[in-house]
């Protein structure tokens, strides 16, 4: 097992979870491809937008976001970011719903809150909890990311849409 | 009556379990949703028919471990199928539920699978 706060460690294992909890879970989404590693970011009003360093690409304008912090030897943050149409199709995909059925922003929202639990649940299996002292919180929309902490984002494309996935973490131990 | 129980914070959560307790072809006459482990036990006071309980580990309010203890300290319901679904997969957290009275554990995110065989092999 690597460690929590190295960045790359925390992406690979990431990049492991979201396949897990995509090809489980949310039908329709098997397959998607990672189209930008430690993407750069920039927020503006709320909208976020990832551009490949490398290839020059850039994401769709994200802007549904879930949040799950997590606290223990390390503290830190999963993101779940999408399009609006993307968090639509995430969220029928989780549901297991065909395009007829009727679909409320409450239930985008807290599909997308559970889309981000899982992988927060399956980055502390794999990632950071040898035993079993980490604790998972509650879906928050709209946190910033913490502060100096390591990790970053995987930008995948998904049928017509973007998602992202960003895991960020501070190692508590470090501090007075 | 044959109920089932879904205790989750998740709307979403408990959507999916309907979803895949209809597909497996579960012996059920009915869900009830409760949001919370507090909510979940007025549900089991209130509700005779409760035969089995599906239930998250993280919630507001009373968590799982808490939902379950309590639980099995009411006298007729010590033997009420209990299995926990949940993020929560660390061989610790496990054993705390199983320690505090849960009768199977399953792991977000699970299979339809996966389910059925924690339910089959509590005889449903």
């Amino acid at each position: 097992m690597g460690s929590p706060t190295d960045g790359e460690y925390l992406l690979q294992t990431m990049r492991i979870c979201v396949d897990e909890v995509f090809d489980k879970m949310v039908t329709g989404f098997r397959g998607a491809a990672v189209t930008a590693v430690h993407p750069i970011q920039s927020r503006e009003n709320g909208v976020i937008k990832y551009s490949d360093k490398k290839s020059g690409s850039c994401s769709d304008e994200l802007y549904e976001e879930a949040v799950i912090p997590f606290t223990g030897d390390v503290c830190g943050q999963v993101v779940l970011r999408c399009s609006g149409s993307g968090a639509k199709s995430i969220a029928r995909g989780l549901l297991m719903m065909d395009e007829s059925e009727a679909l409320g922003l409450s239930d985008v929202r807290d599909a997308l809150g559970e889309c981000a639990n899982m992988l927060a649940g399956a980055l502390k299996s794999k990632a950071l909890d040898p035993n079993g002292s980490f604790r998972l919180g509650l879906p928050e929309f709209g946190s910033p990311g913490p502060a100096g902490a390591s990790g970053g984002a995987l930008v995948y494309r998904v049928a017509e849409d973007s998602m992202s996935v960003e895991v960020w973490c501070c190692d508590t131990r470090r501090q007075p | 009556m044959n109920k089932i129980l879904l205790v989750d914070d998740s709307g979403t959560m408990r959507k999916i379990l309907m979803r895949v307790l209809r597909q497996a072809e579960i012996d059920c006459d009915g869900f009830l949703e409760a949001s919370n482990g507090a909510e979940g036990l007025e549900f089991l006071n209130s509700e005779p028919g409760v035969s089995l309980v599906l239930c998250d580990f993280n919630m507001p309010v009373m968590n799982g471990l808490e939902f379950v203890k309590s639980v099995r300290a009411i006298e007729a319901r010590k033997t009420l199928p209990i299995v926990m679904v949940t993020t929560e997969g660390g061989a610790e957290m496990v054993k705390n539920a199983m320690d505090a009275g849960a009768s199977g554990y399953v792991t977000k995110p699970f299979t339809p699978e996966s389910i059925k065989t924690a339910l089959v092999a509590l005889g449903k």
